[in-house]
């Protein structure tokens, strides 16, 4: 049994978390812990907060960075604008269909669920799509990860928000899966709640990105 | 992995709470336009560079702090969370901003420039994290359906 799979198993600590359909959280749900909160959701947020720090350390470096290099190409050279507010758009519209899946599952809408699951997937990976293909163009450019202080910093930081996206784009799978094998229901909607919270950030954290590195010239 | 039949589900196809969020997209999606519109006037040089980064930045926060409200809920939500989430956020502020600064990045606009942008992204952060949880969606939705949030 995975880890998903053993989170949203029916005998999985039921009292714990299932006391009430997940769209009571809004009310601060009394749980059997500590804090008065969901211990998972709480540590979700604790690794978020500690996610800050890690894009804050490379948004920092390719800021350090941005200005430095001593031959081209330069962000001003290559930066193919529309393209890229597309793509925001496209990751911003994702953050949507993924509330829109949480809230189908918390009134028990089961088929809703997958449909936006499978929405929000596609969505991220066709920002992914998109970013594949903005390396590849820059690289046929000439800017590898190798060539200047540019590339370096402006690789490290979008590749690594790339490859959460891709995680992302892999959690939201399995949950449909195992909405589909049944094993999601209005009553462990928490899953749901939790992933979603990852790929808002993920989100969030492109809003960040997009307007500092590609805007912010 | 076998499907297993499920409950049929009869209650309508979008819940009052669902519209708010296609709202809130529809905003987001305004605020990214307005961004890329500002970029352009930026490039073009219609209006001066210094305001436009400010007002960019302005946007970006904007939309940060709309996603993190409505879509991750912390609007709604336990001010447990919101407090775990803005120290994650504060001291990346601080940390970072302490950083830029001993690299120089502020040098051409002056010290006040660095540190202006970050004692106000903090004191917002904190008021934020330290705000009382909204009460109006944790009751009943008004069409019957179970409430989102």
């Amino acid at each position: 049994m995975t880890l998903i799979e053993e989170a949203v198993a029916p005998g999985h600590d039921p009292d714990h978390h299932n006391d009430g359909h997940a769209s009571d959280h809004g009310q601060h749900l009394s749980h059997d812990t500590a804090t008065g909160v969901s211990n998972e959701k709480l540590g979700m947020w604790v690794f978020l907060g500690s996610e800050c720090l890690l894009f804050g350390a490379l948004i920092a470096t390719y800021l350090v960075y941005r200005g430095r290099s001593i031959n081209g190409p330069y962000p001003k050279d290559i930066y193919d604008i529309p393209f890229t507010s597309v793509s925001s758009f496209v990751l911003l519209m994702s953050s949507l269909t993924m509330v829109l899946a949480l809230s189908a599952i918390q009134r028990g809408d089961n088929r809703r669920l997958r449909i936006w699951l499978i929405c929000t997937a596609m969505l991220g990976a066709t920002f992914i799509a998109g970013q594949i293909y903005e390396f590849t163009s820059f690289i046929r450019e000439g800017l590898t990860i190798k060539t200047n202080l540019f590339g370096s910093s402006f690789y490290v930081l979008t590749g690594f928000h790339g490859v959460h996206v891709t995680l992302g784009i892999l959690m939201l799978l399995s949950l449909a899966r195992l909405s589909w094998s049944g094993k999601i229901t209005k009553d462990n909607a928490e899953a749901v709640e939790i992933v979603g919270l990852y790929w808002h950030f993920v989100d969030v954290v492109w809003i960040v990105i997009f307007t500092v590195v590609y805007l912010i010239n | 992995m076998p499907r297993v039949p499920e409950e049929e589900y009869t209650g309508p196809a979008m819940t009052a709470h669902d519209w708010m969020y296609v709202r809130v997209g529809a905003i987001l999606a305004v605020l990214t336009a307005i961004e890329v519109g500002l970029y352009y006037l930026l490039k073009n040089g219609t209006i001066g560079s210094a305001l436009n980064v400010w007002v960019l930045l302005g946007l970006a926060f904007s939309k940060f702090i709309i996603v993190a409200a409505y879509f991750m809920h912390l609007k709604f939500d336990s001010p447990v969370f919101r407090r775990m989430f803005g120290i994650g956020g504060v001291l990346a502020l601080f940390c970072y901003t302490a950083v830029l600064h001993a690299f120089g990045v502020f040098r051409g606009s002056g010290h006040w420039y660095g540190w202006g942008a970050f004692l106000t992204g903090a004191i917002v952060v904190i008021i934020l994290v330290t705000r009382k949880t909204t009460p109006e969606l944790t009751t009943g939705a008004a069409d019957g359906a179970t409430p989102a949030h």
